[in-house]
């Protein structure tokens, strides 16, 4: 009976040691991932994307998304993410983190989202602020999933002086 | 964050009227009172009968009856009730709201009444809740578990 319970609680041990292993692991790619992201720079998250990558923006609805915005696998993803940078020209996402956790496979991120676009105007930027959550889902090393919650409609936006 | 310089003038002629989104805000402020008292019968009436209930931190949590995953009315007020909580408590720091969806950022406390006194289990926790035609379709929370803290009050 004892060696039963020595036995058990090894194993919880073991597990537990691995879940935490597995689970900073997935923080570190996530953060890459989205420092990736921050910086507009798609084949950086490409290399850290699974073939089929689950992306998600539900809260960024429009007439063509009146669910909001979700790709199945990388191909659809990039291309959306080349799509809006073709058409928005962002110099970067600049996200900025008030707290990052890590849960198993999931690590979450919020704060905010500090867009800057380039104007007609090389002296100024426009930028767009608003509050976000992130949700990355991290498996075997690359991103399986990966779900934005951005607050749309409290944006702030205008034109900054470009640093 | 991929919709930006669009997104005011679209989502101002798609479903995201001050009206309908103040609407949708109280929904998610009622709901989140009768979850926070652990009152069954108003949350049965406030969610939709397809109602989902995740938590995807939870999958490989020990010690925590989870995962929680549970699809529908019925199996989300079982779920709930199995935790055995006489209440939550939440402390949101940030709230807001997009297209049916409202953020509760902050933490929650399960309060559980035992012999010996009440114990009050705190984790930070992002709790998204989605309203659809006046009902919660949807309760997501990305829970930070292993920040918990205890507390004997």
């Amino acid at each position: 009976m004892l060696r039963t319970i020595l036995i058990s609680a090894a194993l919880a041990l073991t597990g537990t040691s691995a879940l935490a292993q597995e689970t900073r692991e997935a923080e570190t790619v996530a953060r890459a991932y989205m420092d990736a992201y921050s910086r507009v720079d798609w084949d950086a998250m490409a290399a850290l994307m699974s073939e089929d990558i689950i992306f998600a923006d539900t809260t960024a609805t429009g007439t063509d998304d009146p669910q909001g915005i979700v790709t199945e696998g990388r191909e659809a993803f990039l291309e959306m993410l080349r799509g809006f940078e073709a058409q928005y020209h962002p110099i970067e996402l600049g996200f900025v983190w008030d707290t990052v956790f890590a849960s198993n496979e999931t690590v979450v991120f919020i704060g905010h989202v500090n867009a800057l676009y380039p104007t007609e105007d090389p002296a100024q930027h426009f930028r767009w602020r608003s509050q976000q959550v992130a949700a990355v889902t991290v498996r075997d090393g690359i991103v399986i999933a990966h779900r934005d919650f951005a607050n749309y409609p409290g944006a702030e936006q205008g034109l900054v002086p470009v640093e | 964050m991929i919709r930006t310089l669009t997104a005011a003038a679209a989502l101002a002629a798609i479903g995201g009227s001050a009206l309908a989104q103040e609407t949708q805000e109280a929904v998610a402020e009622a709901y989140l009172a009768a979850y926070q008292a652990q009152d069954f019968a108003a949350l049965e009436a406030l969610y939709a009968e397809d109602a989902v209930f995740i938590d995807p931190t939870s999958e490989a949590i020990q010690g925590i009856g989870g995962p929680f995953d549970w699809t529908g009315r019925e199996a989300i007020l079982a779920g709930i009730r199995a935790w055995g909580a006489t209440r939550l408590e939440y402390t949101v720091d940030r709230s807001w709201s997009a297209s049916g969806h409202v953020v509760f950022d902050g933490a929650v406390a399960a309060i559980y009444e035992t012999q010996t006194g009440t114990v009050a289990y705190r984790y930070p926790i992002v709790t998204i809740v989605t309203v659809g035609n006046g009902q919660v379709t949807e309760h997501r929370d990305y829970t930070d578990f292993s920040g918990m803290t205890q507390e004997t009050r």
